[in-house]
């Protein structure tokens, strides 16, 4: 009963927080940051959870652990129903070269930092022991090997949401940007699903003991690729079958997801990456009913997230070692400095050129330091895959990551805001501040007309 | 003091209230016909929008059709959690919106046609307004 109850308050909060009349606060651009980024939820989630309130428990929550394995597979399919073929290849060559220049900054420079302070932090509590016997048990190199993963792809992309950024987008090449910010932001997720589904399974635990099998990982990629196409096959046909109802597509959806998710985790397969390449296949398969049901279920995505976040409030353990907080400020400071500067050296060509094809400067670079909510959604797939609670530290750390990520280029907008109003800085052209600035008058409302 | 009364459907606007005076519709330099109206639809669906055109050369209603996004839609659009390339799917939304100006006869055959032939989710949103002037229209 109980564990019906749980699931009941966390979609009811999700249904709540993405009500119609909810979406007048994100029209603010502090609380589209704020819900978008999923802080609100995570807070909610937290407040209810085994260190707040207590309402729900986490043994309850790992009772669940199927509905968020479906959950995850509903991202994954969500991410991969985007990638159609006339999408991709509509995708500028720029956003292309920044995903690609992002990724291997983001490999390069997060995963041996990754790597040497998961090592330092078990280390120091292996000596300590005062966090529990579990993490101890992780220290074996290979065991931690998933961790790194996971802070190295959560490291990939950035925040697609660009409204909180957009102080003085409203001009043509303000509204260029923020499109590349989105479009970057989604190939990098792809990137970051896939590098983490594939790296992920390089490690194989046998009879509770992990160690590295290469071969595995080769057969797991392959397997993967194998299941969705055969998934994704059998979608399409349950998708003819259902037409263009409404109730019978999310009975397909949900059924392909159940299916593609379920064997992904029974298999020790990703379920996020193995759901999303089935969204990959399923949307270029022709079908007369596709454009329909992608727009059905990209429409809950908003309520997913809110979901996915409730779920990551709950889950965390926020007992985290120095080390730990040591290791999530590193990653932040370098998503604070490294990220806008790869979106510049990325995109070098269009905003240096002449004429530049974007903004030479922008608050919207540096909204690039913002964390991806796929980081969250891979952080609670760790825990979905074994639930211990140097996982739920993890994901602590990765929420304090995203948190942290969003301190500068909130601090950065709103210091923009203060300076366009105080008219240090130039508005828009066509905007009431520039207007006013230059010394025109502020337009009356016509006599009997709108205002 | 008391309220002001409000205003009910079918009230005439406020400004023709005015002490203004409002030039009658046969006055006007391009008076539309007297039972002309502006027919708007919002049709939620490309699949149902080629029945509706259909529908409406049957009928031998004249249209101009526009690609438009609902208002949700557009909310989301600045803010995709996992979705950041859903705005490079071709008509994202799907939904159009039908203008025709025609007679108050043809637009009550459009809505008994809708009412009849268009099932409930598919059924689009549709309204009537009165034209007092008009230029360019094809007859």
């Amino acid at each position: 009963m109980q564990i019906f109850l749980a699931v009941l308050i966390l979609v009811a909060l999700a249904l709540l927080a993405t009500d119609r009349r909810f979406y007048r606060l994100r029209r603010s651009k502090m609380a589209s940051a704020l819900l978008t980024g999923g802080w609100i939820a995570v807070a909610a989630g937290f407040l209810l959870g085994e260190f707040g309130l207590g309402v729900i428990s986490p043994d309850l929550l790992r009772e669940t652990t199927p509905l968020l394995i479906v959950g995850l597979g509903w991202i994954g399919m969500m991410v991969g129903l985007q990638l159609k073929r006339e999408v991709i290849t509509a995708i500028p060559a720029a956003v292309r070269k920044l995903t690609l220049v992002d990724a291997a900054l983001s490999l390069v420079v997060v995963g041996p930092a990754a790597a040497l302070g998961v090592t330092m932090w078990t280390t120091a509590v292996r000596s300590g022991a005062e966090h529990g016997a579990e993490l101890a048990k992780a220290n074996a190199w290979p065991a931690l090997f998933p961790a790194a993963v996971l802070l190295s792809a959560g490291a990939i992309g950035w925040s697609m949401e660009t409204r909180s950024q957009r102080v003085t987008g409203k001009t043509e090449l303000g509204d260029k940007l923020a499109l590349v910010v989105r479009y970057g932001g989604a190939l990098s997720a792809v990137v970051a699903i896939a590098a983490y589904g594939i790296a992920d399974k390089f490690v194989v635990r046998v009879e509770q003991e992990a160690r590295f099998d290469v071969g595995f990982a080769l057969a797991a990629a392959g397997l993967t690729v194998l299941l969705a196409v055969i998934a994704a096959i059998i979608g399409r046909f349950a998708l003819s079958l259902a037409g263009s109802d409404r109730g019978q597509q999310l009975a397909v959806f949900l059924a392909l997801v159940t299916f593609v998710a379920g064997i992904a985790a029974q298999t020790d397969l990703s379920p996020l990456f193995a759901a999303m390449l089935t969204g990959v296949v399923l949307t270029n398969l022709p079908s007369e009913h596709l454009d329909r049901f992608q727009r059905f279920i990209l429409r809950a995505e908003h309520a997913v997230a809110v979901f996915f976040a409730l779920l990551a409030g709950l889950l965390i353990n926020p007992l985290l070692h120095p080390y730990a907080v040591l290791l999530a400020v590193a990653i932040a400071v370098f998503r604070w400095l490294g990220k806008p500067a790869a979106a510049k050296l990325g995109l070098r060509r269009e905003r240096l050129g002449e004429p530049p094809e974007l903004p030479p400067k922008s608050t919207l670079y540096v909204a690039a330091a913002r964390q991806s909510p796929i980081a969250m959604a891979m952080a609670v797939a760790l825990v979905a895959d074994e639930w211990s609670e140097f996982h739920r530290q993890m994901l602590a750390v990765v929420l304090l990551i995203g948190l942290l990520s969003e301190i500068f280029p909130l601090i950065g907008s709103v210091g923009r805001r203060q300076a366009v109003s105080s008219g240090a800085v130039e508005s828009p052209a066509g905007t009431v501040a520039a207007d006013a600035a230059r010394g025109r008058p502020e337009p009356q409302p016509r006599a009997g007309g709108a205002s | 003091m008391p309220d002001e009364p409000r205003s009910r459907p079918g009230d005439r606007p406020a400004a023709e209230n005015d002490a203004t005076p409002v030039p009658e519709p046969e006055a006007l330099e391009h008076a539309a016909a007297p039972d002309a109206v502006l027919l708007v639809m919002i049709v939620p669906n490309k699949s149902v929008l080629d029945d509706i055109v259909t529908g409406l050369l049957d009928l031998g209603v004249a249209g101009t059709i526009v690609e438009s996004k609902g208002l949700m839609a557009l909310v989301r659009d600045e803010m995709p959690v996992f979705s950041g390339l859903a705005a490079l799917m071709g008509e994202q939304t799907a939904s159009r919106v039908v203008l025709s100006i025609t007679s108050t006869k043809l637009a009550a055959e459009v809505f008994r046609f809708l009412d009849t032939e268009v099932s409930d989710p598919d059924r689009p949103i549709a309204a009537t307004v009165r034209v007092s002037t008009a230029l360019g229209l094809r007859r």
